[in-house]
């Protein structure tokens, strides 16, 4: 079920915000052993706050659309009085003193938390089994990676554990999830969310954005944890521009295909090329203009993005690196300790360098509303296949909008021969995240998979 | 940018990764070759004057 359609049973009284979360952690106590999207159930506290919602519910004091509804939170944001372990050796015990914001805000309307969600280490490592916890697992096959580092956050969603999550993105998190496990992940204008309260990895391209299984409930999910938050550096002073409008349609939009990315500069898989190919059509065909664009080489992109997160990183993570190595999974200690090789004028360089793509990005906007692109340009590959995992890690099209801090919204395109989700990206203007929403609300509605969903959580 | 295996061992112990140095030399490499290779696609802007992203922005107390 949905946002809107369980805010309706609710309202109908054919369902009790207790029913719902009661019904749910049987859903993860069944499939959870197979998936591992949590790291930490807060079953009590769920239904404490169950029994609150169904109380001001009944009593008619609804607090709006998120009122009762389930939430998940990957492991890297804080909930009061919960571990925020970034699921890592390094920070167990730590219990968080308060909800990040984004939390704040969510309980502020109503939404229940379910407990903390799976992530790779410190949202950088990859899928490793050398951690506290088992990897996340793909709902359409356990076999394979649900993508990361917002892995619990994916895989919840797809399993049917709880119809909201909350996913972080610096490198492609909540997008890459989202692609490898069908659902809709958005990236947020950068400064649009506050990520107070959430571990950093990079301060110039940390996001918080929403995870959900439909375009409206991503959105409703936004509209509530968007707005300017003067204790995060980086959130942005301004109105929040509402989201709605989803029900427009795509007649007359201008849809830049940004071809290059997935035919030239990383030569997609062609079942992945044959599903943009296949949106590209289903938005013309219900009125949209499609023109082919080209932005810079994606491997600029990927270098400055890359530079900047490991060092970054590194000014985080150095104490512990020193002190404690060993307590890192070796996927994470790596790429964490990259920053030490890179110096201070090369930190600059890519700084500048980011300047150079924003303003590229920027251009083509002038004449287009959205882009419509690629996100992962492989299936989800098996998850204890260290080759495969190394040789399809790099290859995606998500990097370029943490760089340019555009919104970016990656969904399901299809499914492969093998079963396994296929994806899109469409990414928009600075502060046009309604308008992407808009755009994925409308191909959900001629997707012939709109209804799939993995057999495991039939 | 180190060019040879001394200096990147020489690098790590100024970043003070004695200890990965000892118990994981590999990953330290491994650490290393990540740097080079991120590095090689980052195009300096041809106006040196170039200003990086973003600028200062100072805030007014009330």
């Amino acid at each position: 079920m949905g946002v809107a359609e369980i805010g309706k049973a609710y309202a109908d009284k054919t369902l009790s915000p207790v029913e719902l979360v009661q019904a749910l952690f049987a859903r993860i106590d069944r499939l959870d052993p197979q998936i591992n999207a949590f790291i930490l159930p807060d079953r009590e506290a769920a239904l404490a706050a169950a029994r609150q919602a169904e109380a001001e519910i009944m009593a008619g004091r609804s607090r709006g659309p998120l009122h009762g509804i389930p939430v998940g939170v990957k492991d890297i944001i804080d909930v009061a009085g919960l571990p925020t372990t970034c699921h890592s050796k390094i920070l167990a015990g730590n219990i968080a003193a308060a909800d990040a914001h984004v939390v704040a805000l969510l309980r502020r309307a109503g939404a229940i938390v379910m407990g903390k969600l799976s992530t790779w280490e410190f949202a950088i490592g990859g899928p490793s089994f050398d951690l506290p916890s088992p990897p996340a697992r793909n709902p359409w096959n356990p076999a394979h990676h649900p993508g990361g580092s917002s892995s619990g956050s994916g895989a919840g969603l797809a399993a049917g554990m709880f119809p909201l999550a909350l996913g972080t993105d610096t490198g492609g998190s909540v997008r890459n999830p989202a692609s490898a496990c069908g659902i809709v992940g958005l990236k947020p204008t950068y400064g649009l969310v506050s990520r107070r309260g959430v571990f950093p990895l990079s301060f110039t391209m940390d996001h918080v954005g929403p995870m959900a299984r439909t375009a409206a409930d991503a959105a409703a999910m936004l509209a509530i944890i968007a707005g300017y938050d003067p204790a995060d550096p980086g959130s942005v002073a301004g109105p929040v521009q509402p989201v709605t409008g989803l029900d427009r349609g795509v007649k007359g939009l201008r849809v830049g295909y940004v071809r290059s990315f997935h035919e030239s500069d990383m030569i997609a898989d062609p079942e992945v090329a044959a599903g943009l190919d296949g949106v590209a059509a289903a938005l013309a065909g219900q009125g949209a203009d499609i023109r082919t664009v080209t932005l810079p080489h994606l491997r600029e992109f990927i270098a400055v993005n890359r530079t900047i997160q490991y060092c970054e990183a590194f000014a985080i993570h150095g104490k512990w690196l020193r002190e404690r190595p060993g307590d890192y999974a070796t996927a994470t200690r790596q790429r964490l300790m990259t920053g030490a090789f890179i110096g201070g004028a090369d930190y600059v360089q890519a700084q500048r360098h980011r300047l150079a793509l924003i303003t590229a990005v920027n251009t083509v906007f002038q004449d287009v509303d959205v882009l419509l692109c690629a996100s992962a340009m492989d299936p989800a590959c098996v998850i204890d296949d260290q080759d495969a995992i190394g040789h399809t890690f790099s290859r995606q099209a998500r990097m370029p909008f943490n760089v340019t801090g555009h919104p970016a919204l990656a969904m399901m395109s299809g499914l492969s021969q093998s079963g396994l989700p296929l994806s899109v990206q469409f990414v928009g203007p600075a502060y046009a995240d309604a308008r992407l929403l808009q755009v994925a609300a409308a191909y959900e509605q001629i997707a012939p998979w709109r209804d799939m969903r993995p057999s495991l959580a039939a | 940018m180190a060019s040879d295996d001394e200096d990147w061992v020489g690098m790590a112990r100024r970043a003070g990764l004695h200890l990965a140095l000892e118990q994981f030399p590999g990953d330290v490499a491994v650490a290393f070759g990540n740097a080079v290779a991120a590095m090689a696609d980052i195009v300096p802007p041809p106006d040196l004057r170039a200003e990086p992203w973003p600028p200062m922005r100072p805030v007014p107390v009330r």
